[in-house]
């Protein structure tokens, strides 16, 4: 699942090395996502970060959609989550385990109340994948 | 050939280095004898302390004749090669046009070397998608193994094989008792870690690197990121988890990234059939002191930076790394983009063939290798790699194929020293120890103290 929106936010200069820009957005979430333990890491694409919360483990990669596609309110950037589902886990719930109180949906529901909420951040979609 | 006698204080031998004479015959060695030893009405010459050795054995060269003879041409390439020492080589399949992927195209490379050799010449064939019905002809015609790319060669009639061509031409390789010598470069996919999480259209380390290069094109640091270690060591597990599967002798050629090396070592302790090479320029050139727009240096895999090298140095020492060979590859000035300095525009290739010897001796002997050890990892084990069982060493019964050098003298590389097609190398300017005084094949003189003969240089067959 993902959610895309713009901003003049981050900074698309401070990674060139990297494919696509994110190294900045992927730290400022890491600091928004209260409650959660999240680590940023760089991947051979760009920045992503793994968040868990209640033994639960997303990765969540962030990226600017094209360096290029600006407006005025800046760069479109997207947000993707895909959960980490661990083998035990996997194993007893296949088992007749509890479900796990944490998805996908409910990572990316949390981040988009995050981009809601902050004045520099416009058009927050979920949003097929690009 | 008369029978004469060659000391030294300093021979080379398989029990050290000793003074020794040694009595040359019929383009043998007859006798090695320690001390002085002059026999009445024998011609004897002494070389005081310079030393003996074996002639040196590179074992990864291109030429580029016929078809791109304007890069570098048999002739040329054999008098550098004389000038730096080297008795035998053995050339590449590609560069050359028609590329040695038939025996047909082997048959022209032959004829085009008729008559122009100043030192011994072996050929290598090569394997691409649509030659494996080939391999077996250009095996049984004499090929020393043959070569496989895992990324773009940068030779469009020698495009890289996959897997899966792979597994076509290994049990071919098989039959024959055939070595498959790989450059070891796999484009990286994405990590698994990330891949679920990444933009669609990413891909791995080249989408991040090319787009730095594209910014940064004179930038060795762009460069080098573009090929990351990541590539060596992926096609080089690729490799030895091939060569394990069908029991095929793998050779890994011009190992650049330190991390490639772990795998190596535990391949052999497992008693794989691996054996891995590196070439001077790795050694002792380092990322570090490359200027940016300095084309010269470029070569693929890249020159990585002094901590990693210094770890190619321990793995020749513990015998990882099995042997260094030059792997020269050179390009006319404009082809290496000199005028722009574009790293990705010009040609991958170092020009040093004529500048091994010295250049591994002087970085060599800064770490303690004594001159044993370039005996060692310059001609007897590629002698050993090659099946060549008469050269490589100095002992009864071998090939008078010598190289007299004073490992001490110092010399600093002018343009009016080198013999190769073209000036340009990354060795120019540079003082290196070792000055090759003669180099000899089959007891006769190929080169001495400038000047060169056309001894009997012969085209060699595995």
């Amino acid at each position: 699942m993902t959610v895309s929106f713009r901003t003049k936010r981050f900074d698309t200069s401070i990674e060139p090395d990297v494919g696509f820009n994110g190294k900045d957005l992927a730290l400022w979430l890491s600091d928004e996502l209260k409650g959660w333990e999240a680590r940023v890491f760089e991947e051979d694409w760009g920045w992503a970060l793994i968040v868990e919360r209640a033994g639960c483990r997303f990765l969540v990669g962030v990226y600017d959609y094209e360096t290029n596609d600006e407006n005025e309110y800046g760069a479109k950037w997207i947000i993707k989550c895909s959960e980490e589902v661990r083998l035990l886990r996997r194993l007893s719930f296949a088992f007749g385990g509890t479900k796990p109180e944490l998805d996908v949906e409910s990572v990316i529901k949390e981040i988009g109340r995050i981009l809601r909420s902050d004045g520099e951040i416009h058009d927050v979609e979920n949003t097929l994948e690009p | 050939m008369t029978t004469r006698a060659l000391h030294s204080t300093r021979v080379i031998t398989l029990s050290g280095v000793i003074e020794a004479t040694l009595i040359l015959a019929d383009g043998k060695i007859k006798e090695v004898l320690k001390g002085r030893v002059e026999r009445e009405g024998m011609p004897f010459e002494s070389f005081g302390e310079k030393v003996i050795m074996p002639g040196v054995i590179d074992a990864h060269v291109h030429i580029n004749e016929p078809g791109r003879t304007e890069w570098e041409g048999f002739e040329t390439a054999t008098k550098a090669a004389a000038a730096g020492g080297i008795t035998t080589l053995i050339e590449m399949p590609l560069n050359a046009s028609p590329v040695t992927t038939t025996v047909d195209a082997f048959k022209l490379k032959l004829e085009a070397a008729k008559g122009k050799l100043h030192v011994n010449v072996g050929f290598y064939g090569g394997v691409i998608p649509n030659n494996i019905d080939d391999l077996d002809e250009l095996l049984n015609a004499g090929v020393f193994g043959i070569k496989a790319f895992l990324t773009d060669s940068g030779i469009d009639d020698f495009p890289n094989v996959t897997e899966a061509d792979l597994r076509k031409a290994l049990p071919i390789l098989k039959k024959h008792g055939a070595k498959l010598l790989v450059h070891c470069e796999l484009e990286t996919q994405l990590s698994v870690v990330g891949a679920s999480v990444a933009p669609a259209n990413a891909r791995g380390d080249a989408r991040r690197t090319e787009q730095t290069t594209n910014n940064q094109p004179r930038s060795y640091a762009a460069y080098l990121a573009s090929r990351p270690a990541k590539w060596e060591t992926d096609a080089i597990a690729l490799m030895i988890r091939l060569s394990e599967e069908f029991d095929v002798h793998v050779h890994i050629v011009h190992v650049s990234a330190a991390e490639a090396l772990p795998l190596i070592r535990d391949a052999k302790k497992r008693g794989l059939r691996v054996t891995a090479e590196t070439c001077p320029h790795y050694l002792i050139f380092c990322a570090e002191e490359i200027p940016d727009g300095a084309t010269e240096f470029k070569c693929a895999p890249p020159i990585r930076e002094r901590a990693n090298n210094e770890l190619l140095w321990e793995a020749l020492k513990d015998g990882t790394l099995d042997f260094v060979a030059s792997d020269h590859s050179p390009a006319p000035p404009d082809i290496k983009e000199q005028q722009s300095g574009d790293f990705m525009k010009a040609w991958g290739g170092i020009a040093g063939l004529q500048f091994g010897l010295p250049a591994f001796w002087t970085g060599a002997k800064e770490r303690g290798f004594s001159l044993e050890d370039v005996a060692r990892l310059l001609c007897e084990h590629p002698a050993d790699f090659l099946g060549l069982k008469q050269k490589g060493r100095i002992a009864p019964g071998c090939d008078a194929d010598l190289v007299i050098w004073d490992p001490e003298a110092r010399v600093v590389v002018k343009e009016e020293h080198i013999q190769h097609r073209h000036k340009l190398s990354p060795y120019s300017g540079r003082s290196l120890y070792g000055a090759v005084d003669q180099s000899m094949l089959l007891g006769c003189i190929a080169f001495q103290s400038g000047a060169f003969a056309r001894p009997e240089a012969r085209t060699l067959r595995a």
